[in-house]
């Protein structure tokens, strides 16, 4: 047998028994024993296919290659074991993909944690970098990337129109909604139109926080300049694309797939950052200027010092 | 306020790249090791967080100090000296009748209630027949007041976006004594509150370059306060020293808070005022009625130590040392810290 092989028929052979057991011959070749990839589909001599009143009968096969999960198999042994009743292996196709990103979630969740309470990077939005890294999941890295700034920046220009417009907030973040969907259409669109097949899955962004992202980012612009803005937007992307490498890690993926109980590690790890009440590391540098300045004190002190001891010496 | 601060004596635009050695010592030269911190007793946002606002202020208290309205109305009833508040506006209908209760005022200020970081706060200096006098000179109508209102209303500067209510409260008149020391802005006096004791002071100057605005981070001077005295320690601006305000070219050493006991005693006052352990408190010098409470925040920033050259923790730990009731009142407490924080003691 082959994979992927149709149209196959079945090939004869011819079993002698010597006495203690039945060997295999090809009679067509003389050879002697199993042949590899053999599968025994028949024996005796009754007829495979029985026609009655009908023409052109024929009997062919196809052949596939399909794996089974070792888990399928331990699954189809422990049929009766409750984990098995409620496993997520017995979901359909479809709510297993789902469960396989929503298991992936903690990963990113602890990405985030870890960049915000340990490094001290500034993101827009506690949580939006991890949905953005979904995104990312179903486009690509650069595409998402790309489209998501892409996204960003227009809906801050068509914002700053609507800051003229003097909106009640409700109706601006709804007004913002609206123009985002817009925005992700006409993009996917024109990347379908350019042969970017991908371009359409932009429409797995999460619409509703790019909206908030915008209005936020937004006021932030007005508030604090440019500046900040580029600084939050930066570290948001930087932890979603962070986030994004760690859960395209294909061992990660399959562990928390399969072992869905070692996400209680990341949840551990989560709540331990939570404890740490060290220095952050961007407060390292935060600080910096203290110590300089405090170390220039000093040396003023000392200077002073010197200078009245030599007065001192003068007089003496 | 994550200015990249850059070594004194080494000059910004030369810095190597980093791709050469001396840019990469250069570069590492710009860290300081977590020891060395720790040393200098520096608090740290997450040690904040998680040793002070988390363990000595009450999420169910955060709203008194959240909502200026709330801070205000107790305020007067704890007798706390805080700009009189004129009237409320609490739903958008209420704005088309406000004509009578603004047209009888000549200077006030209108803020949201729950505006943060001096978010949405307008001020009017005074009339012009129709026409208001904005702080910055600009001349507005009813209707820009109106429009402005609605905005507040509708949670334009409010965290998250909630609706909120606005008040308008009288305009402090500044005192003539900080003229010289800020440019086009209002001069406050923050103050570090923890149990009830002042930790910790510093002075903000607003600036050219802050916009008028005295938030450290918008580039405003930040002179740090002598708990003892009230004398000028130490002044930064964007994290470098300085000696003398950019613009209007006084000396800050010179800086000596007058009635200085008064401020502390004011500020220590919150403390039984709200309930809250860990406070920063917000005043300003009025003309007429001395030092006035504008503000409180339950989550005070770190920029103050860098005002003062030093580091809050040894203080915050010494005060958690003290035993409870040592000091019954705010004066006994006041009087603990002026001998105790002194420039040169803790």
């Amino acid at each position: 047998m082959q994979d992927a092989r149709r149209h196959q028929s079945l090939t004869r052979l011819v079993q002698l028994f010597d006495g203690k057991e039945w060997i295999l011959f090809n009679p067509y070749t003389g050879e002697q024993g199993v042949p590899a990839n053999l599968l025994l589909w028949h024996t005796g001599g009754e007829s495979i296919l029985d026609v009655a009143g009908g023409t052109g009968s024929r009997v062919s096969f196809s052949m596939i290659r399909q794996t089974v999960p070792a888990l399928d198999l331990v699954g189809a042994q422990n049929k009766d074991s409750l984990f098995n009743v409620i496993s997520i292996q017995r979901l359909p196709n479809e709510e297993q993909s789902m469960f396989k990103l929503l298991l992936l979630l903690p990963i990113g969740a602890l990405v985030v944690v870890f960049m915000r309470i340990i490094i001290g990077l500034k993101t827009s939005g506690t949580f939006m970098p991890i949905l953005i890294a979904m995104a990312f999941l179903q486009t690509s890295l650069v595409l998402g990337v790309v489209s998501f700034v892409l996204v960003v920046a227009m809906g801050l220009v068509l914002r700053t129109y609507l800051s003229r417009l003097n909106l009640l907030l409700i109706s601006r973040i709804a007004t913002l909604v609206v123009l985002v969907i817009f925005i992700i259409s006409a993009l996917s669109l024109i990347g379908y139109q350019m042969g970017l097949n991908t371009g359409m899955t932009i429409t797995f962004f999460p619409m509703i926080i790019i909206a908030w992202t915008i209005e936020r980012m937004s006021i932030l612009w007005e508030e604090e300049g440019p500046k900040e803005v580029v600084i939050q937007g930066g570290g948001s992307i930087l932890v979603a694309v962070l986030a994004y490498a760690l859960m395209k890690v294909s061992i990660i993926e399959h562990l928390t797939f399969n072992f869905p109980e070692l996400n209680l590690v990341a949840l551990a790890l989560i709540m331990l950052m939570g404890q740490y009440t060290g220095y952050k590391l961007s407060e390292l540098r935060r600080f910096r200027a203290m110590v300089d300045n405090n170390a220039g004190k000093i040396s003023g002190k000392i200077q002073g010092l010197m200078h009245e001891s030599a007065i001192c010496e003068c007089r003496g | 306020m994550s200015q990249p601060s850059v070594n004194a004596g080494v000059d910004a635009k030369k810095t190597p790249s980093l791709m050469s050695p001396a840019g990469v010592k250069n570069w590492w030269n710009s860290w300081v090791s977590p020891w060395q911190l720790k040393r200098m007793g520096i608090l740290g946002m997450n040690c904040r967080n998680h040793d002070f606002i988390a363990a000595y202020n009450p999420r169910s208290l955060f709203p008194l100090v959240d909502n200026k309205l709330k801070t205000k109305l107790l305020a007067e009833e704890y007798e706390v000296a805080t700009p009189k508040l004129f009237f409320v506006v609490n739903s958008q209908h209420e704005i088309e009748h406000i004509e009578d209760k603004i047209m009888a005022l000549e200077a006030f200020a209108v803020k949201p209630a729950k505006g943060s970081g001096g978010k949405g706060i307008l001020v009017i200096i005074g009339r012009k027949g129709e026409k208001f006098i904005k702080s910055s000179g600009a001349e507005i109508t009813l209707e820009d007041i109106r429009r402005h209102m609605s905005n507040a209303l509708a949670g334009l500067y409010s965290l998250g976006g909630k609706p909120d209510v606005v008040i308008i409260e009288d305009l402090i008149q500044f005192d003539d004594y900080f003229k010289d020391y800020s440019y086009e802005g209002v001069p406050d006096i923050r103050i570090i509150i923890f149990k009830g004791y002042p930790v910790m002071a510093m002075l903000r100057l607003a600036t050219h370059k802050s916009d008028g605005k005295a938030n450290l981070h918008q580039g405003a001077v930040g002179v740090g306060l002598d708990i003892a005295t009230g004398r000028a320690l130490n002044a930064v601006q964007h994290s470098k020293p300085v000696t003398h305000h950019p613009d209007t070219k006084r000396a800050l050493n010179e800086i000596q808070i007058a009635d200085w006991r008064n401020w502390l005693l004011l500020a220590a006052r919150c403390y039984e005022m709200t309930g809250l352990g860990y406070i920063g408190t917000d005043l300003v010098l009025d003309k007429v009625r001395g030092a006035q409470l504008l503000e409180l925040n339950a989550r005070p920033g770190l920029a103050i130590q860098v005002a003062n050259g030093r580091g809050l923790l040894p203080r915050l730990r010494h005060v958690e040392s003290l035993k409870e009731r040592m000091h019954r009142t705010a004066e006994q407490r006041v009087d603990y810290v002026m001998k105790t924080f002194t420039a040169d003691g803790l």
